[in-house]
């Protein structure tokens, strides 16, 4: 089981990875291209476009995992502990809403780019591929922030301040404070 | 005019910012509230803005500047450029917070994105800076404010765009932003000696510098500072565009990596890895905010209020300060670029009217959208350099005052004596 | 009055990628102008210039996905979006005067492909004589003959057949966003690019290049569409009303286009553009250099047999 969610885990982040790596080797590869052996590669706006889109949404999973993506805490803070637990709870949902909606409509416009066979001038990709991975990405962070906030509740029960989240919270003493 | 859903959207962008809903879904859930509620287009289109604000060719230099920054640090480039700095800096108070501020002026040299060069720096200088006592806030809000000097030195994306739109020479901004990027560094590099001075950060020393020691950092760091000179030479000789000079630090950084033997195929992993995480966070911000400057620019937000205040004032000092107050506003909820397509088309004729020189409204305007970076709530330098040193943003712009009273004079300084802007541009033309 | 009341007023969104200042802009103006007039105020306009609303693929996007947004497309855009014969009007030194051009507009040959556009694509042309600039080209080195082209960089817009056009002469066309074009130019990445002149002088890119071509390798009539959901919505009176404004304008903006290139070509020549004119011979030497593009151009992009002889035919009639 364990195994199987390690697995899970790391597919997004193992695409948008390839894919940096592919930007970064045909752009390189394009400037070599065109410097040096005069023949610039025409496609080449097109696919750094496609997987631009590609490296974002796959990453975005990950990001949260990794905890990269900010908040403004100020207000937070000043919550005692159990007005935190209500307001992680409302966040959560509010993350849930905004991600479904944005899901459902990407799916909707991924149609429409099908529908129309709408593609890309050079290579002719369809438009909807390159829009893909956002609908995945949104139920995959969805499921990651749901992860992350029943850690937080956790560390919030634990009451270990410092324990919280490394770009959240660096007020420990105050909290103490109000605990004690 | 669906105006008031437009409200209704700032209100819950608000809200969500300052209840800890992460950034980019409360920019998603403001832009989504406008989609819900009006008629006339079809909701699906909220996926197309968000992607099409990340689908810029401009804006990879994120990615890869980001991933520069990474392997820099895991390649041991990092740690002989910042031994060099040290070395040279020993005589200077605040050191690595003058080295920061230069650094970003170099950078503007060969980048037009502020993101990037913030990303990059808070990676490899920030941590040092640390190191060596400075605080963290105090590190990320240098950051944050140098990289506002990437873009007004040339090239610079809101130069052409300025230059384009109001049909005035793209040569002649340049080099005025040059003398504005200049003035903006100097500016900073005497904060930094004094807050430094003040709290003792890397007091200065009074022992000569020793010739046997700058001998051995020079030669520990030539290879890494080769870099730079690659890279910006690259651009001015075009082998390659700012955008691509990213993929050249990149490449050059793992080389080191390989010839110093520091660079294990696990870090390099991790880099990416990191690069990804990194990448995503700040691109859908950018994504979310241009689909919420599409709201805005759709329904004549910003048009409609230039047209109130346009038409209120009568005199030309007024005009300027009017002008200031109102596009920081603009700039705390619209990304800089995005404001300008629809604002100098608006604004630039009526400054014109008033008889403003049009490079000095152009400076003004240009350097006024660019504060807009570091000032809440929409701030993206303050997002990228927080979310990359995880410095909590309430420390971050409390720390940030005395900063923005130093942008707040240079504003009014650039409004007041045209000279500041025209003056270079009279001399070379 | 009592009948003003219940219309409902109906948005219309123009968007286009070009600046204020050119011409295209200002009969824009004059369009809105005309809907607003000639409805009665049913229709109420507003104008996007500077790709306000995004990208030109941003925005067709936008009009298929039901926004009532109408923007600029033209052959080659329709070509890349299914109707494959449209992307004739891109062939290079087909055309030699706008005459040529319109007489094709004219012609059952391209009602037909309005109607595949209809068919095929999610769009409803509203307007086709709109004159987008004769496309010329503008390099940091002389260029006299294609042989002076060979291996020059110049900067297309991302779509193949100008891409193809472009390499078929030799040349090798690099396809970049424009925004970057004017850095690419002054440190040369690329050696020029192609557009109307009155684009070339809104953008600056005379500061940084100073030769001039006129080689009119393209007459760009360009169409203005919208989606058919929007289109579909509005009744036959309506429709009527935006098509015949949407030409009206058309007539003023082919009126304007022309001073405006007269007027840009001086204004580049005062800031230094040295320019080459192209005569009708030298124009049968460039075509003739561009021969590989047409070679095999029926099945490379998918056109129906004997297109070229086709429209050729109908240009001569
Ligand atoms: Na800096
Ligand atoms: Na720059």
């Amino acid at each position: 089981m364990k195994e199987k969610n390690n697995i899970f885990k790391q597919i997004d982040t193992m695409i948008s990875v390839v894919a940096l790596i592919v930007l970064i080797c045909i752009t390189f590869i394009g400037v070599v291209f065109r410097y040096v052996l005069g023949t610039p590669f025409s496609w080449l706006e097109e696919v750094q476009l496609a997987l631009i889109i590609w490296i974002v949404f796959c990453g975005g999973r990950y990001a949260f995992e990794t905890n990269s993506h900010v908040a403004i805490d100020m207000i937070y803070d000043m919550f005692p502990n159990k007005g935190k637990k209500v307001l992680l709870m409302i966040i959560a949902v509010v993350v849930t809403v905004v991600l479904a909606f944005v899901c459902f409509y990407s799916i909707d416009y991924i149609k429409i780019m099908f529908q129309y066979s709408i593609s890309t001038s050079i290579l002719s990709i369809p438009c909807g591929v390159l829009y893909i991975p956002i609908p995945v990405s949104c139920i995959l962070m969805m499921i990651q922030y749901w992860i992350n906030t029943k850690q937080e509740l956790k560390d919030l029960d634990k009451n270990t301040n410092e324990k919280m989240d490394k770009n959240i919270n660096k007020n420990t003493n105050k909290n103490i404070k109000e605990e004690v | 005019m669906q105006t008031y859903i437009v409200l209704i959207a700032c209100v819950i962008l608000l809200l969500c910012l300052f209840f800890r809903v992460p950034v980019y879904i409360s920019v998603f859930a403001a832009a989504l509230t406008y989609f819900l509620f009006q008629t006339g287009s079809s909701p699906a289109i909220i996926a197309q803005r968000i992607g099409g604000g990340i689908q810029s060719i401009p804006l990879l230099a994120i990615p890869f500047f980001i991933c520069a920054g990474i392997f820099m640090n895991s390649s041991g480039v990092t740690k002989r450029i910042m031994n060099f700095c040290n070395v040279v800096t020993k005589r200077m108070t605040g050191g690595l917070g003058q080295v920061n501020v230069l650094l970003s002026t170099l950078m503007g040299g060969l980048s037009g994105s502020n993101l990037a060069d913030a990303a990059m720096e808070a990676k490899i200088l920030v941590p040092e800076m640390e190191e060596k006592g400075y605080s963290k806030e105090f590190s990320s809000v240098l950051t944050a404010t140098s990289a506002m000097i990437t873009p007004l030195i040339p090239p610079g994306i809101g130069m052409i765009l300025y230059g384009s739109i109001a049909n005035v020479s793209i040569g002649k901004l340049f080099v005025a932003g040059i003398g504005i990027g200049v003035l903006l560094c100097i500016s900073l590099m005497i904060m930094v000696h004094f807050i430094s001075k003040k709290r003792g950060y890397q007091p200065a020393t009074k022992e000569k510098q020793d010739p046997e020691e700058v001998k051995s950092a020079v030669k520990q760091a030539i290879l890494p500072l080769c870099l730079p000179i690659l890279i910006i030479g690259g651009i001015r000789i075009g082998i390659v565009t700012p955008t691509e000079a990213g993929t050249v630090a990149i490449v050059y950084a793992l080389i080191l990596g390989i010839i110093y033997k520091e660079l294990k195929m696990s870090d390099v992993v991790d880099g990416l890895k990191e690069s990804v995480a990194t990448t995503a966070s700040i691109m859908m911000i950018v994504g979310g905010a241009s689909a919420f400057a599409w709201v805005l620019t759709k329904e004549r937000i910003p048009q409609q209020l230039t047209e109130v205040i346009t038409s209120s004032i009568s005199n030309k000092y007024v005009f300027l300060i009017i002008v200031i107050l109102f596009l920081l506003v603009v700039g705390m909820f619209i990304e800089g670029n995005a404001a300008m397509i629809v604002l100098v088309p608006l604004l630039a004729p009526v400054a014109q009217a008033y008889g403003i020189n049009e490079i000095h409204f152009a400076m003004l305007f240009i350097f006024v959208m660019a504060v807009g970076g570091v000032t809440p709530p929409m701030g993206t330098l303050i997002f990228v350099t927080c979310g990359v040193t995880k410095c909590d943003i309430k420390a971050f712009i409390k720390e940030s005052m005395p900063f923005y009273i130093m942008l707040l004079i240079l504003m009014l300084g650039i409004a007041f004596i045209p000279a500041l802007s025209t003056g270079l541009v009279n001399l070379v033309y | 009055g009592g009948k003003e009341k219940d219309k409902k007023v109906i948005h219309i969104q123009i968007a286009y990628e070009n600046n204020t200042d050119e011409p295209l802009s200002k009969a824009c103006e004059k369009w809105k102008e005309l809907l607003e007039e000639k409805s009665n105020g049913e229709f109420q306009v507003d104008l996007y210039p500077s790709s306000q609303l995004g990208t030109k693929n941003d925005i067709i996007n936008q009009a298929i996905a039901g926004d009532s947004v109408i923007t600029l497309a033209n052959g080659a855009f329709y070509s890349d979006l299914g109707v494959k014969d449209f992307g004739v009007v891109f062939a290079p030194y087909l055309f030699r005067s706008w005459d040529d051009i319109e007489k094709l507009a004219q012609s059952d040959w391209w009602e037909k492909q309005e109607q595949n556009v209809k068919n095929q694509t999610g769009l409803t042309i509203v307007g086709k004589n709109w004159h987008y600039g004769v496309r010329n080209t503008l390099t940091r080195k002389k260029v006299e003959s294609p042989s002076d082209l060979k291996g020059k960089k110049i900067r297309v817009p991302s779509n193949l057949l100008q891409v193809d056009s472009i390499n078929a002469l030799g040349a090798a066309a690099t396809p970049m966003s424009l925004g970057d074009v004017y850095t690419s130019l002054q440190q040369g990445t690329i050696d020029g690019l192609e557009n109307p002149i009155t684009v070339i002088e809104s953008g600056k890119y005379q500061e940084v290049a100073k030769y001039l071509l006129l080689d009119a390798h393209i007459y760009d009539l360009t169409t203005w569409c919208c989606g058919d959901e929007f289109y579909n919505s509005l009744s036959e009176k309506q429709k009527k009303i935006l098509t015949e404004t949407c030409e009206e304008a058309g007539v003023y903006n082919n009126e304007i286009v022309e001073k405006a290139e007269a007027q840009s070509l001086e204004e580049l020549e005062k800031e230094g553009v040295k320019v080459q004119e192209v005569s009708d011979e030298e124009k049968d030497e460039w075509e003739k250099a561009s021969e590989s593009f047409y070679k095999n151009a029926e099945k490379k992009y998918g056109w129906t047999p004997n297109l070229i002889e086709t429209v050729k035919s109908i240009i001569k009639e």
